[in-house]
């Protein structure tokens, strides 16, 4: 199943965006400027769900084909794609998203046609389950490692690029020691919490 | 061989002019009837691309426009609609692209680049400074004439002055100019190593004209989407123009002292940083010591590849010139490189420092370059190659001279040899160099520029 390589799960949804407006508020127009403001923000809120290697949204306007003259394919409407790696299940993830971020949820998602609020989870996850589209070709950046070896991993190298600077040019013997120490510390070290590195 | 219409193109483009003595001047254009009227005064000078018969003029004139340029100067709408979108930003809207971030970002950049900005460049060039002084003292008097058009700036700029030689070195202390492209279509020496490597990987061909030229086919085999009408765009190019401070004692400093901890030395530890000695032997074929009978031999200064050095045991993976071009260290015998190449033309400004003497911000480079898309050719190895290293498997590290700094990516790490020599990772390096301005500008052909000095009779939409 191409949703799943490795551990990773790699998620895509497809809501179709309400037209026109509500109370005045063009939902396509407001969508953009709160996804416009998350791009802005740093660290990103999404490095509060769990397990989260990358997620995005894109606002899907028209399908154009290329080539000359250009033809498009008419939509019913403007659609959210939603795309995202994670760990493990899908459906422990979305719930896990819907706890995480409640309020970015519903400032999307309200424009979005048919989202029920985060009330019950079950049904939110109904939600965007009924909007998924089956991976059919995934370029996962690290699938068969967890968001935490991952984040491990580049604390080590971190911290290997500053003992290598202190230990390189020492005798070979110092270097020995000083790297076992090293070695130590790596076992001991927390996990870099996502979106510090 | 294809046909390239050097009479047609503007000189400096496909040839270094090599002269010691530039001077940069800056206009803006507040009338476009002016502006035409200024600019069919100064065509008939302008210098082409044929070969010089009577040996090299005493003097060379260029003009280039930015898309406002382009604009004031009355290019109707429906044209300047169909440059690319990279030029119609302009370069201080690519800043984040570009990594001209912090001390290099835009908000920070001098007169005339603050602001409105600059909507032409005129380039000109000399043998002797009172030629260069005669030549814009005429193109300023021709503009005399015209007092909607505004002289915002100018800089001089050329080859240094060391113990009162001329100097092919650049500030930093390396030879400076080996390496630019051969080009197909166009005369002058093939050098080895100069194009791109051949199919079967023996020997060099020259890069297609039309990675560099508009109108013609590029190394994709197609003729890049050109700009209409094709008359005003064929035998143009873009260029990009950045002044570039170098903050030289601030590079001499980090090189001394992390050169004495390094194993191999001060000389050998530049080497590595550049891939080249300062004499501009390179590395990859010399790697423990110069050697003049390289550095001095156009047939060999350039000829080398990485193939055979995949993991950085003579030239570092993340060496500036590696990094610049990395010819066929990315695999592929090369292909990945070829639509990645840059013509480069820079010349310093300010005079040489003094060994022991301190920054003033008054010293760097004036770095211009011409492609035929920014997007791909410039920004992409400015953003990729010199701002990245994930091509190279250098994760975020950045390139250790021109490199923008901001505490990530600021390290080189010299590979070991796997012979006795281990690995060196040096110490976070400072800015070396900082973006000051700049901008992209269109080139155009002759043809252009006499379309465009009557732009509203021949520009009209409805002729095309």
């Amino acid at each position: 199943m191409a949703n799943i390589d490795g551990q990773s799960y790699a998620f895509a949804a497809l809501t179709p965006i309400l037209t026109g407006s509500t109370q005045g508020v063009i939902h396509v127009a407001e969508l953009r400027s709160v996804l416009a403001r998350l791009n802005a923000e740093s660290p990103s809120p999404i490095t509060k769900v769990p397990g989260t290697h990358f997620l995005r949204w894109n606002i899907i306007d028209t399908m154009p084909q290329l080539g000359f003259p250009t033809r498009e394919d008419p939509l019913k409407s403007k659609y959210l794609l939603l795309e995202t790696d994670f760990d493990g299940d899908r459906d422990a993830w979305i719930d896990g998203f819907a706890t995480a971020v409640p309020d970015l949820i519903t400032a999307i998602y309200r424009h979005c046609a048919g989202f029920p609020g985060l009330n019950d989870p079950a049904t939110f996850r109904q939600y965007l389950v009924a909007a998924q589209l089956d991976t059919t070709l995934d370029f996962a950046p690290y699938s068969t490692q967890s968001l935490d070896r991952v984040l491990r991993a580049l604390e080590t190298q971190r911290r290997f690029v500053v003992f290598a600077r202190q230990a390189q040019g020492r005798p070979d013997a110092e270097v020995r020691v000083a790297f076992s120490q090293f070695v130590e510390q790596l076992r001991d070290m927390p996990t870099p919490p996502p979106g510090t590195l | 061989m294809r046909d390239v219409e050097l009479a047609d193109i503007q000189g400096n483009i496909l040839r270094g002019y090599n002269q010691p003595h530039f001077r940069y001047v800056y206009y803006r254009v507040g009338d476009p009837a002016q502006g035409q009227a200024f600019l069919a005064r100064l065509v008939p000078s302008i210098t082409t691309a044929q070969p010089w018969r009577d040996g090299k003029p005493s003097w060379t004139l260029n003009v280039a426009f930015t898309i406002r340029g382009l604009f004031a100067m009355g290019l109707p709408r429906e044209v300047l609609a169909t440059f690319p979108i990279e030029f119609r930003e302009g370069m201080r809207e690519r800043a984040d692209i570009l990594v001209d971030r912090g001390e290099s970002a835009p908000a920070q950049w001098e007169p005339p680049w603050d602001g409105e900005g600059v909507h032409c460049w005129v380039g000109i060039s000399a043998n002797h400074p009172s030629e260069r002084d005669r030549r814009y003292e005429w193109v300023e008097q021709q503009r005399s004439a015209f007092p909607a058009i505004e002289r915002v700036g100018m800089q001089d700029a050329g080859k240094l002055t060391i113990d009162g030689q001329l100097s092919p070195k650049e500030h930093f202390g390396y030879t400076d100019g080996i390496g630019n492209p051969s080009i197909d279509g166009v005369p002058g020496r093939k050098t080895a190593g100069g194009g791109k490597i051949a199919p079967r990987g023996d020997g060099w061909q020259p890069i297609a004209p039309g990675e560099f030229l508009l109108g013609y086919g590029d190394e994709a085999g197609e003729i890049s989407p050109t700009p209409r009408p094709v008359r005003f765009f064929r035998n143009g190019t873009f260029m990009v123009f950045r002044k570039l401070e170098q903050r030289v004692a601030a590079f001499r400093r980090y090189a001394a002292e992390e050169g004495a901890r390094y194993p191999g030395g001060v000389e050998q530890f530049k080497a590595k940083l550049v891939g080249r000695w300062p004499d501009g032997t390179p590395v990859e074929l010399s790697p423990d010591q110069p050697d003049p009978s390289i550095a001095n031999d156009p047939s060999r200064n350039l000829d080398f590849t990485y193939g055979g050095d995949p993991l950085g045991a003579r030239c570092p993976m993340g060496a500036h010139i590696r990094r610049a071009n990395p010819r066929d260290a990315t695999g592929f015998g090369g292909l990945l490189s070829n639509r990645h190449r840059i013509i480069r033309r820079g010349v310093m400004f300010g005079d040489w420092l003094p060994e022991g003497a301190e920054d003033d911000g008054g010293r760097g480079l004036l770095f211009i370059a011409f492609n035929a898309s920014i997007e791909r050719q410039f920004e992409f190895v400015q953003q990729q190659w010199m701002n990245f290293g994930n091509d190279f498997c250098l994760g975020n590290d950045r390139d250790p001279l021109i490199g923008h700094r901001d505490g990530r990516g600021d390290k080189l790490v010299i590979q070991g040899d796997g012979n006795g020599r281990t690995p060196w990772i040096t110490s976070p390096m400072p800015a070396f160099v900082v973006t000051k301005g700049g901008d992209y500008f269109f080139m155009p052909s002759l043809s252009g520029l006499r379309l465009l000095a009557n732009a509203e009779a021949e520009l009209n939409p409805e002729a095309f």
